[in-house]
């Protein structure tokens, strides 16, 4: 491997998408134990548009490249996937498996920050965003309780800022089932994610610092929630290539909706794309 | 397009066997091991991939086949000898059909009458993502 390989390699990783990424149910299994070492890894290309809801963001549509790894060590997993719309960076380890149930500790990133530009797409300065303070992702850990019977698997989890972003408690539910049609495969899944009032205060709160007059008034949201819905396919055009499509669709209660930094209760993202897979 | 050279080379063998035919006429019986006695099948494609090991594959699947001699010709699998199709007082036939099978699967012509069979043709089945990944070194690339 050279280095710029390498580089490259590196530069993917890290630049995952923070997302719902550990409770959808992977068809593959990658979140889960295994017998001694395991590891793949994959690559793509995807198109996506997303509908975002910050202020003056309207659409975004762009290429991505990606580098998706699933490294397993008996009880352990990483596991980064960003070509799927729920995908993000995963570590994990397995706790209780029994009786269809499992009980894991894992550690995700999971809301994407954003700043003056907005989100990671964004470069330029976003007129109605200006002199906010920079948003960072973050990073949580806590417990997974899943519940998986073949092809469906409910999940609920309680995750901790570890970061230093809102460096609050959340909770999530998701619900999913993955189903075949002919050579299609189809995963439809809903969750049901509930914030503190650090977590909404954080993103989505205005404090005196940001406040413009007539524009964007001091704002202190309190706990909130959001419902995700999603829907991911793939179908195999041959034995290395996949082609994956995918909708991701989710809905901010009030408390956030209402943020002067935001313009939309529901954010949508769609993407269709390609995966070799060794 | 394979599949169309294949059928074309069927229909030379076929052109051939009828050259050879008239110029030996005096003898009504091809010999016993002449290739050109045996009737041939094609399928189109040859492979169905699936995205995961173990499950269905589905693809239609077109068959091809002609026969030297005029008889009563089958398809059938391999494995259980179960007749998808056959044919009556016939030369040559065509299939379109829908394979649906979560393991390779072979065919072949009978001819019912002698009980003269075809090579064997088969319909491979293959996969993205294997059921257990691959156990692999700590190598990257």
């Amino acid at each position: 491997m050279n280095k710029l390989t390498t580089t490259l390699f590196f530069i993917c990783l890290l630049a995952s998408a923070p997302s719902i990424a550990s409770n959808r149910l992977y068809a593959d299994n990658t979140l889960e134990a295994s017998d001694g070492f395991t590891w793949d890894w994959s690559f793509g290309a995807g198109y996506y548009v997303d509908k975002n809801y910050l202020q003056g963001i309207d659409y975004q549509d762009g290429i991505e490249l990606n580098i998706n790894v699933a490294i397993n060590y008996d009880k352990f997993y990483f596991d980064v996937d960003n070509s799927q719309l729920s995908g993000g960076l995963t570590i994990g380890y397995n706790l209780v498996d029994k009786y269809d149930w499992s009980l894991d500790l894992f550690a995700i990133n999971a809301h994407e920050g954003f700043d003056e530009t907005g989100t990671f797409y964004d470069e330029d300065l976003v007129y109605e965003l200006r002199g906010i303070k920079d948003r960072e992702d973050d990073f949580n850990a806590g417990l997974r309780l899943t519940r998986k019977e073949k092809t469906h698997q409910v999940s609920f989890e309680l995750l901790q800022d570890i970061s230093g972003a809102h460096k609050s408690l959340w909770a999530s539910g998701f619900i999913s089932t993955i189903q075949d049609y002919r050579n299609w495969e189809f995963r439809v899944g809903s969750g049901l994610n509930i914030y503190s009032s650090e977590f909404t205060g954080y993103y989505f709160g205005v404090d005196a610092s940001e406040v413009i007059e007539n524009a964007r008034p001091i704002y202190d949201p309190s706990v909130a929630y959001s419902v995700t819905f999603e829907f991911h396919a793939e179908y195999p055009i041959n034995e290395n290539w996949v082609f994956l499509g995918g909708w991701l669709s989710s809905w901010y209660s009030k408390e956030i909706s209402n943020s002067p930094l935001i313009s939309s209760s529901l954010v949508h993202r769609a993407k269709v794309g390609i995966r070799y897979v060794f | 397009m394979y599949f169309n050279l294949k059928f074309t080379l069927i229909k030379l063998k076929l052109a051939a066997l009828f050259a050879f035919a008239n110029v030996s006429f005096a003898s009504t019986e091809l010999p016993v091991n002449n290739p050109f006695t045996d009737p041939e099948l094609a399928i189109f494609p040859e492979k169905c991939v699936a995205l995961r090991q173990g499950k269905h594959c589905y693809t239609k699947l077109k068959f091809q086949w002609h026969a030297p001699v005029r008889g009563d010709y089958c398809i059938r699998t391999v494995s259980d000898q179960k007749l998808i199709r056959c044919w009556y007082n016939s030369t040559f036939g065509e299939l379109d059909s829908e394979f649906n099978s979560p393991e390779a699967k072979l065919y072949e012509l009978v001819e019912i009458g002698s009980g003269q069979v075809s090579k064997q043709v088969e319909m491979k089945v293959n996969w993205v993502y294997t059921n257990k990944r691959k156990k692999r070194r700590w190598r990257l690339f």
